[in-house]
This record gives C-alpha cells, sequence and structure tokens, in this order.
C-alpha cells in the first residue's frame, strides 16, 4: 500500500503542471465569463425600454392604445412629428430603439370594422439578445391589443358570447404522465426542463473521459518519452500496482476537473434560466409536483454508470498508450477513444432510443460510453433496466480491458511494442 | 554461490537473433564487464537479467533464483541503469531519490538513511534541491547512478553508464562506480568502449553478434592474445 501511494503522489505531482492545467482553467474562465455576459445580455432584455409613439389620430381609441401600451413596463414618450422622417431623426436623437405612429383615421377604421393600420418602427443599432426580445415583447403587447379591440367588436356583435369561449371553443386541459405519476401540466414545459438538464450531464461526462483518458495516456507516453520507464519496471513494486496508481491520479484529477466545470457550466447555464420568465406559473408548479430529480436509487445507479465509464475510459487509453513512442504521439493514439466517446455524446443530446432504428441502437450501444450517455434520460424517464444492463455491460468491458492492460503491462510487450498511429493514418 | 548464472540464452525479436546462446557466470562482489560494439546484444542481455525481457530459451539465475518465477524477489535485490535512463523532470533531484527509495524502504528511518547515501554519492551539492529539468546530462546521469546504488542491491545492472558524457564527467561516474564496487556488491557493466571496462572490471566478456566470442580477467586475455589492451584482444577474438 506504501508504495502504491508512493506512485500516486508522484503521480499527481508530475500530472498537476502548469502545461496541463493551463488549457482547463482557461475554458473555465470562458465559459464562467461567457456565462456572465449572457446574463447580463438576459438582463438587458427584462429591463423597460423607451418606446416613442406619434398620436396623429388623437381619438379615445388612440388613447386607449397609448395606455395600453403604458400598462407595460415599458416607458412611453408621447412624440410629434410632421412626417415619418422627421420621427425617425427625433427617435435617434433621443435614443429610441422602437417607435409608433397612429395616423389619422385610425378611430374611424375601427368604427366601420376595417382595419386600423399602425406604424411600427425598430431602429437597429444592435443585433443582441436583448435587442429581439424587446422587439417581442411590443409584438406580444400589439398582439393582447388586437385581441381587446377583436372581444370589443364581439361584444357589440353577440352579447351573450363569451370571448374566452371565442378564442378557444376547444380547450385542452393538460395532464402529464412521468414515473407513474400523473400531474396536470404540459409536457413541452417538462420536455424541455429534462433537454436542458440533460444537456449539462452529458457535457461534463465528455470532458471527465475526456481528461482521464488524455491524462493516463500522456502519464504513460511521458514514462517512455523520459526514458523512465525501465527503470520503474525494474523496482519492486507489482505492474497492477503502478497502473492502478496511474488510473487513480488521473481519476482524482479528472474528478476536481469536472467538479470545477460542472461549477462554470452551472453558471453558463444559470444565464439561461435566471431570466426565464415564459413559463407559466401552473406548468411550473406541476413540474415541481412530478418529481425530475433522481432519487438515491437512481443517483447511485447514475455515478456507478459514471464511474464504469471513466474506468473503461481509462483501462482504453491506457492500451492505446502503450502504442505511443512519447507525449505527442499518445494525443493521436488515443483518437478512437475521443471518437468512441463523441458519437455517443452527440446521439445522446439529439436522439431518444426510442425513436432510433434497431441497427442504430445495437451500433449505439456496442460503444460503452453509450451506456451512460443515455443512462440520466432513462432515469428521469423511471426507466432503470436498460442503465442496470448498461452497468453490467460496461462492467463486463472495463474488467476486459484493464486484464489485457495490466497484462500487457506485466509482459516485455510494454517496451517492445510499437506502432506508429499517426503514420498510419497519415498514409490512410 | 554465484551471483548470477547464465546458460545457453538465446532472445529472439522475429527472425532478430538478439542474444544467440550465452553462457557466463558472475561470482558474488565481482565487477564483471560487458564489452562489445553497439547492437551487438549487450542491452538485450543486461535487459533480460533486469527482468524487463522474457529469454526465448535458456536461463538466467540471480542469487539462486529463476528470473521467470522469482522476478519479484529478485527486482528487490538488483537494481538497473539503462544506457538511455531519464529522471521525472517536474520533481526536484531530492524528490526523485525519496520517491525511488520509497520501494525499497520499509520505514521512514531506512529511506532517511538511503536517501542521504544517494545525497552523498551524486555528490550534487545543492543543486540537489533543484528541479531535474534544469540539470545537465551529467548532473542527471549522477544523480541516476546514485539512485542505482542508494539502497545497497545485491547485483548492479548498469548500461553503459558514461554514454554521452564529457570526459570529466564520464570520470567522476566512473569513480562512484569504483568507489561502491569496493562495498564487496556484485556489479555488472556494459560499455562498449573498451577501456573503460578494463578500468573498472575483474572479469569481462566480449560479445559480437549476440555471441560470447571471450572471457576472462583483462590481464589474462590480454596475456593470451598477446596484447597491449582488451580493444586489441577483441578485434583479434573477432578475427579467431
Amino acid at each position: 500500500m506504501q508504495k502504491f501511494f508512493n506512485i500516486l503522489k508522484k503521480e499527481l505531482k508530475d500530472l498537476l503542471t502548469l502545461k496541463m492545467i493551463l488549457p482547463f482553467i482557461l475554458s473555465i474562465f470562458i465559459l464562467i465569463f461567457v456565462g456572465q455576459v449572457m446574463q447580463s445580455e438576459m438582463g438587458k432584455a427584462v429591463e423597460p425600454i423607451n418606446i416613442g409613439i406619434i398620436d396623429n389620430d388623437k381619438t379615445p381609441s388612440s388613447l386607449s392604445l397609448i395606455n395600453g401600451l403604458k400598462s407595460s413596463n415599458h416607458i412611453i414618450n408621447l412624440m410629434e412629428a410632421v412626417d415619418d422622417t422627421q420621427a425617425v431623426r427625433i427617435a435617434k436623437e433621443q435614443m429610441f430603439s422602437i417607435f409608433m405612429i397612429i395616423p389619422e383615421g385610425y378611430e374611424l377604421n375601427l368604427k366601420n370594422k376595417k382595419s386600423a393600420e399602425i406604424r411600427l418602427y425598430s431602429i437597429i443599432n444592435s443585433l443582441g439578445i436583448a435587442s429581439s426580445i424587446h422587439r417581442a415583447s411590443i409584438k406580444n403587447i400589439l398582439r393582447i391589443l388586437n385581441q381587446q379591440v377583436a372581444e370589443s367588436f364581439l361584444k357589440e356583435m353577440s352579447p351573450d358570447l363569451k370571448p374566452e369561449v371565442f378564442w378557444e371553443p376547444i380547450k385542452a386541459k393538460e395532464f402529464v404522465v412521468l414515473k407513474n405519476m400523473i400531474q396536470p401540466g404540459s409536457a413541452a414545459f417538462i420536455i424541455s426542463y429534462i433537454s436542458t438538464q440533460t444537456v449539462i450531464v452529458p457535457v461534463a461526462l465528455l470532458m471527465l473521459i475526456i481528461i482521464t483518458g488524455t491524462m493516463i495516456a500522456s502519464s504513460i507516453a511521458q514514462e517512455k518519452e523520459n526514458k523512465t520507464l525501465e527503470t520503474i519496471l525494474t523496482v519492486p513494486v507489482s505492474r497492477f500496482t503502478i497502473v492502478l496508481a496511474k488510473m487513480l491520479a488521473a481519476v482524482i484529477l479528472a474528478i476536481a476537473f469536472a467538479f470545477f466545470f460542472i461549477l462554470a457550466m452551472g453558471s453558463y447555464m444559470a444565464s439561461f434560466s435566471s431570466t426565464s420568465t415564459n413559463i407559466p406559473a401552473d406548468v411550473q408548479t406541476s413540474g415541481s409536483k412530478i418529481n425530475l430529480s433522481l432519487d438515491i436509487g437512481g443517483k447511485i445507479l447514475l455515478g456507478l454508470s459514471i464511474f464504469l465509464s471513466i474506468v473503461t475510459a481509462l483501462a482504453l487509453a491506457t492500451l492505446l498508450a502503450l502504442f505511443a513512442q512519447d507525449v505527442k504521439d499518445a494525443q493521436t493514439t488515443i483518437m478512437p477513444l475521443t471518437i468512441m466517446i463523441l458519437i455517443p455524446y452527440f446521439f445522446a443530446l439529439i436522439f431518444d432510443p426510442g425513436t432510433m432504428s434497431l441497427g442504430l441502437k445495437i451500433f449505439i450501444f456496442l460503444i460503452p460510453f453509450s451506456h451512460t450517455f443515455f443512462a440520466f434520460k432513462f432515469l428521469l424517464l423511471g426507466q432503470r433496466l436498460p442503465v442496470l444492463l448498461g452497468i453490467i455491460y460496461l462492467f463486463l468491458f472495463s474488467i476486459g480491458l484493464l486484464i489485457i492492460a495490466t497484462k500487457i503491462f506485466s509482459s516485455e510487450r510494454i517496451l517492445t511494442m510499437k506502432f506508429n498511429f499517426g503514420k498510419v493514418m497519415r498514409r490512410v | 554461490m554465484p551471483a548470477l548464472v547464465i546458460r545457453d540464452l538465446y532472445k529472439n525479436f522475429g527472425v532478430i537473433k538478439a542474444v544467440d546462446g550465452i553462457s557466463f557466470d558472475i561470482n558474488e562482489g565481482e565487477v564483471f564487464g560487458l564489452i562489445g560494439p553497439n547492437a551487438a546484444g549487450k542491452t538485450t542481455t543486461l535487459r533480460l537479467i533486469a527482468t524487463l525481457l522474457e529469454p526465448s530459451t535458456g536461463s538466467i539465475e540471480i542469487f539462486g533464483l529463476n528470473i521467470l518465477k522469482d522476478s519479484a524477489k529478485i527486482r528487490e535485490m538488483i537494481s538497473y541503469l539503462p544506457e538511455e535512463a531519464g529522471a521525472y523532470k517536474n520533481l526536484k533531484g531530492i524528490d526523485y531519490l525519496n520517491f525511488m527509495a520509497g520501494f525499497y524502504a520499509s520505514n521512514t528511518k531506512f529511506k532517511k538513511e538511503i536517501v542521504e547515501r544517494a545525497v552523498e554519492i551524486a555528490k550534487l551539492g545543492e543543486r540537489i534541491n533543484d528541479c531535474i529539468r534544469n540539470y545537465s546530462k551529467g548532473m542527471v546521469r549522477k544523480l541516476l547512478v546514485a539512485r542505482a546504488l542508494m539502497h545497497n542491491p545485491k547485483l548492479v545492472i548498469l548500461d553503459e553508464p558514461t554514454s554521452g558524457l564529457d570526459v570529466i564527467n564520464s570520470l567522476e561516474v566512473r569513480n562512484l562506480i569504483i568507489d561502491y564496487a569496493r562495498t564487496g556488491t556484485t556489479v555488472i557493466v556494459s560499455s562498449h568502449n573498451m577501456l573503460e571496462i578494463e578500468f573498472l572490471s575483474h572479469k569481462v566478456a566480449f560479445i559480437h553478434q549476440g555471441k560470447i566470442l571471450e572471457s576472462g580477467a583483462p590481464a589474462q586475455l590480454r596475456k593470451k592474445y598477446q596484447a597491449e589492451n582488451l580493444e586489441q584482444v577483441f578485434v583479434n577474438s573477432i578475427k579467431k
């Protein structure tokens, strides 16, 4: 055990170099920075904006329209202009990004049951998210005002007809059935909620597996490059201990990196959710009533699946790194591992196992990492059997790879095996 | 009991016969020199003795233990310094010695003792506390020799210990080995530098194309071939 910790300590020291951790720290800072910028930009979207209005009609109907707009949280500024060109100039001077002209005859048209035109000018100074959200919000206000005018028409024509019945003669009361629970609510919200949740898990997992794989491969290749491998192989310590200590060092650092990455990713994702105001309260309540988080059993299964994926990645990277002659070579040699991770990653983001063809399903689930990438989705839907089967498959796969990796490490092949993957790829 | 007994040792890499049926013995306390040109089979022989490679056929016994059956026990008794060995560049010299001592010392007191011995052997002064990446080639080699000798191994295997070093560093490393050999430890050292081996060894063996051409004490071989030095002995033994 003492020898194991001796190697583990050295490995951690060896891996914790600036060269190794700098790209990771940078990517975390970039993620946090982008998250902050997004949050600030989304914050601007809910801030009230200045809207200019030129009322050339000056009738009770135009006043009602202006009052309707005033009831929103935006700041309404009444303007005077002889024509549209002058109005644009004034709006630009006053820094209004939106202004509206209510032409003369607006009320008359409404009274005659004709379309009453208004002119809405958007001055595009920015292509940011906030700017497009503001324009959408004005459109929304106009939609409500249109509805109000239409309801007043309806009242005149058919006083007994309730407007809500007119607008929605067929009313759907939505229910969601999930994990054997029935709750009133919108399936669209539940699916969108699950999608948001299932983005963060594969991204973190992708990072975790790629980092651990790269670390162990670099660690083994470094021993070859620095000509330290032969020495370490002749000291009185079992080869299995060497492999295990190297793997554990990579896992410890990868978990630490993944932890900080998830925090950064959480900050990035929060920039979207913190300003999300368009989810109806009752729907949110139904979402929380249906337990969308994992219970203890689900968490254990997910944890086990992630752990076995990491072990599989480590064993595979170890196996591939045995062919590498130096660190640079190791980056190319572990390419098959990266491909094996990226395929299920993208599939888990886009596809649902239920909609895949049988052939595609077999192909995807032959890749061991797919089981972990899809595990979270399965568990949220209360399906434990596929996750359990995946864990068994991952366990057998990782044990098989570990045995092969340790056998090679324990034999002379670790010194004699040579395979220039980069050269082969270039030839191909 | 002889320190090392090699009998009919063969090692093939595909069609290449790296070691082609060699046999020799080394007695305890002897410094044994394995001499030969490049690609003669010296490194393969030493790697076989160091338990890194497995013989195609034949046997190697170290203090009565078979390298295939008792490799774990053998690794506790030997110390191997490969020709192009390096050290962990991110570690300080002292940390490297502490790390390596961790494999041989069962307690802190013994670990401290062997590290102190290594520091003494390496003769790097204050530079022992520097990061290895800042060491010269000579300094790294001295550190590695110190590492190889620090735990008093029963058999020291040195492959081209002065390879690539300048005259001064070569002399210093050679003196480290001589000083250590005086303690009665068995040493097997390989080199293509025959004068160096003559200077270091009690007994030598010439290896060429995987075969042992001749072996014996340097003086005895010089007399046999009526040569002034081992280089002439080697040339004459090839002609024979």
